[in-house]
């Protein structure tokens, strides 16, 4: 008698890769309208084929389209609304667990430090 | 007045209207100038403020030097905080105007997956619709009420956004309008260790939540005293922020094990008890925590999940600090939570999103913490263009440069920043302003310069601030420091008057 629920047994596997809610080109394409910088290679592509799959008003689809050619005639002030159609065209933005980004200097060291050793002094 | 300066008057008066009745109108003049002047001599009388060199300082045109002026005088909102610690501290009379002001709250650097929040505070009470807008003018987000208003929205990508806050009345009339510009990040996945004695759904819905925010997880389950259902990382894990029990597992675990945990969490870590499986209050009293039965009805937390069967008795228990269903402490460098709630699975196909926010809430509060090598500070007032921009970082060494003004600057100790260093620009223009730190492993950095016609009610609000900060540095109002008459000129007009007088009265 150990307990054990029959026919079950010990299993070990490797953590499997999330899948992500945004396509890996599309997240480049924003990230490169971001900057001033070259678009990646058919970049225009990427862009149409998630708007047309993703906006589903006609008069949103007809801008964001527009504001893709803008971009291709070169017109630098038009990337930020691009952007904000093809993000338009994300569903829902997932929450994602994370821990608190903390600077560790010298002084917060000690900080913590002194603090302990009082606590462990008691 | 007091006593002695009655007296004075008095006399002085008696004296003349003596003289004046033995028809000597020399020698009244004579008792009224002594009486005079001792009077002068006795009260101190100031200079009018006119006198001294007061300077009205005009918004506009700040003053570049104060040498030689005693006091200040202001009207309007004032000067911006960095104007300000430019001047050396003076008396400074002014009244701040009544008018409307607001201020904008909201992160200018944000994790990707946190939840951004922008509110404006404002002195106007009518009520009012505030409206968030990407910069296509899509409507993100949208709050309406009276005084503060706070919107909120979760950016999907990782980018800079140069967004919009609008703040319409009730009558649909815009009041205001301008950038809220805001800097997306992502962050390095959490690195969690969980061990457990027993599997549940809470549990499956937890790993559910860490693997969909590419947590790397290394995962155990105990099924029986045999069996185990393990989940290795992904990747290496360099460090753990965060680890994961059951209370059973504690209370089933041997010495040996729970001190090798509790030393790691000394060292520095995080430790998460998922408290809805404890039976034996006995053992965690040994961590200071005082559990008691709950009411099998209890519930807690903003989503009001069922209470775990032991649980601390109040919000402060010894050095355990409760909220939100999680009771935390700091054990050595590192932190210990106890959650305290149970059936959270059942949120997840209710309201997924409410319970991963739950999540980061219960993360938080247990300070679950990164550390960073550089930390940008945000600027203490808005940025203007061709106005002094302090940027401040901490972790920071060597020097920093900045490819937009092609200056590369040395960091700066200061004294009012315990641990950051600051550098002094001047930006040229509005818009994200670039920067980079100098060294082996170079860190960038953005900060938002606004421009001069942005948001000017909340710019009123901090210069008001600004100046109320610089008016506090000397505590004394400009016409309490008048200068006073030199006492010296009237004890010797009061001595030649008397002397005279009693040259008289021998003759």
């Amino acid at each position: 008698m150990t307990g054990d629920v029959v026919g079950t047994s010990s299993y070990r596997r490797e953590q499997g890769e999330a899948q992500d809610a945004v396509p890996a080109p599309l997240r480049e394409l924003v990230t490169a309208l971001s900057n001033a910088g070259p678009l990646p290679a058919l970049w225009t592509r990427t862009a149409h084929d998630w708007i047309g799959e993703r906006l589903s008003d006609d008069e949103q689809r007809l801008a964001a389209q527009r504001a893709v050619q803008d971009v291709l005639d070169g017109c630098m002030q038009c990337r930020p609304a691009l952007r904000a159609w093809l993000r338009a065209g994300i569903a829902q933005a997932p929450v994602i667990l994370q821990a608190t980004p903390v600077a560790r200097t010298p002084f917060t060291q000690a900080w913590h430090g002194q603090a302990w050793g009082k606590e462990a002094a008691k | 007045m007091s006593a002695a300066i009655l007296i004075i008057a008095i006399v002085g008066i008696l004296s003349v209207l003596v003289y004046l009745w033995r028809r000597r109108p020399l020698d009244a003049l004579l008792a009224a100038v002594a009486s005079a002047a001792l009077f002068l001599l006795g009260t101190g009388w100031k200079l009018p403020a006119e006198m001294g060199a007061t300077l009205a300082i005009d918004s506009a045109s700040p003053p570049v030097s104060l040498e030689g002026v005693r006091a200040l005088r202001l009207q309007g909102d004032g000067l911006r905080a960095a104007q300000w610690q430019d001047l050396p501290a003076r008396p400074l009379t002014w009244t701040a105007p009544a008018s409307a002001t607001m201020r904008l709250d909201f992160p200018r650097r944000l994790a990707l997956g946190r939840m951004f929040t922008l509110t404006i505070e404002r002195s106007a009470k009518a009520p009012a619709r505030l409206q968030l807008l990407a910069e296509n003018g899509q409507l993100l987000a949208e709050a309406s009420g009276e005084g503060a208003l706070t919107v909120e929205w979760l950016p999907p990508l990782a980018e800079t956004l140069d967004l919009k806050a609008r703040l319409l009345d009730a009558g649909g009339q815009p009041l205001a309008e301008g950038p809220v510009p805001v800097a997306v990040v992502e962050t390095p996945p959490l690195q969690v260790r969980g061990r457990f004695s027993a599997p549940s759904f809470d549990l499956r819905v937890l790993n559910e939540l860490l693997a969909n925010s590419h947590a790397v997880i290394d995962w155990q389950v105990a099924l029986g005293k045999s069996l185990s259902r393990s989940e290795t990382a992904r990747e290496k894990m360099d460090r753990r922020d965060l680890l994961l029990i059951d209370a059973a597992w504690f209370e089933r675990a041997s010495g040996a094990s729970r001190s090798a945990l509790l030393d790691e969490v000394k060292g520095g870590a995080a430790l998460l008890v998922l408290g809805a499986n404890a039976n034996d209050s006995a053992v965690w009293s040994s961590l200071g925590l005082a559990l008691r039965a709950q009411p099998q009805d209890a519930t807690v937390g903003p989503l009001a999940l069922p209470s775990a069967p032991l649980n601390p008795a109040s919000a402060h228990a010894g050095a355990w600090q409760g909220r939100d269903a999680v009771w935390a402490r700091d054990w050595g460098r590192g932190r210990i939570g106890w959650l305290g709630a149970a059936d959270w699975h059942r949120q997840a196909i209710k309201e997924p999103r409410a319970l991963a926010l739950w999540w980061q809430g219960v993360l938080d509060t247990l300070a679950v913490q990164r550390s960073e090598e550089v930390n940008w500070l945000a600027p203490q007032e808005m940025p203007l263009p061709h106005q002094r921009l302090e940027v401040c970082a901490q972790g920071v060494r060597g020097k920093v440069h900045f490819p937009d003004l092609n200056q590369t600057l040395d960091w700066q100790r200061r004294s009012d920043r315990v641990d950051a260093a600051c550098v002094a620009v001047w930006p040229r223009q509005a818009g994200w302003l670039r920067m980079e730190t100098r060294g082996a492993r170079p860190v960038a950095g953005l900060t938002y310069v606004y421009a001069p016609g942005d948001w000017p009610l909340w710019q009123a609000a901090e210069r008001r601030d600004a100046t109320a900060r610089y008016a506090a540095r000397t505590p004394v109002n400009a016409t309490q420091t008048r200068g006073m008459l030199p006492g010296w000129p009237f004890g010797v007009v009061f001595a030649l008057a008397m002397l005279l007088l009693w040259w008289r009265e021998r003759r």
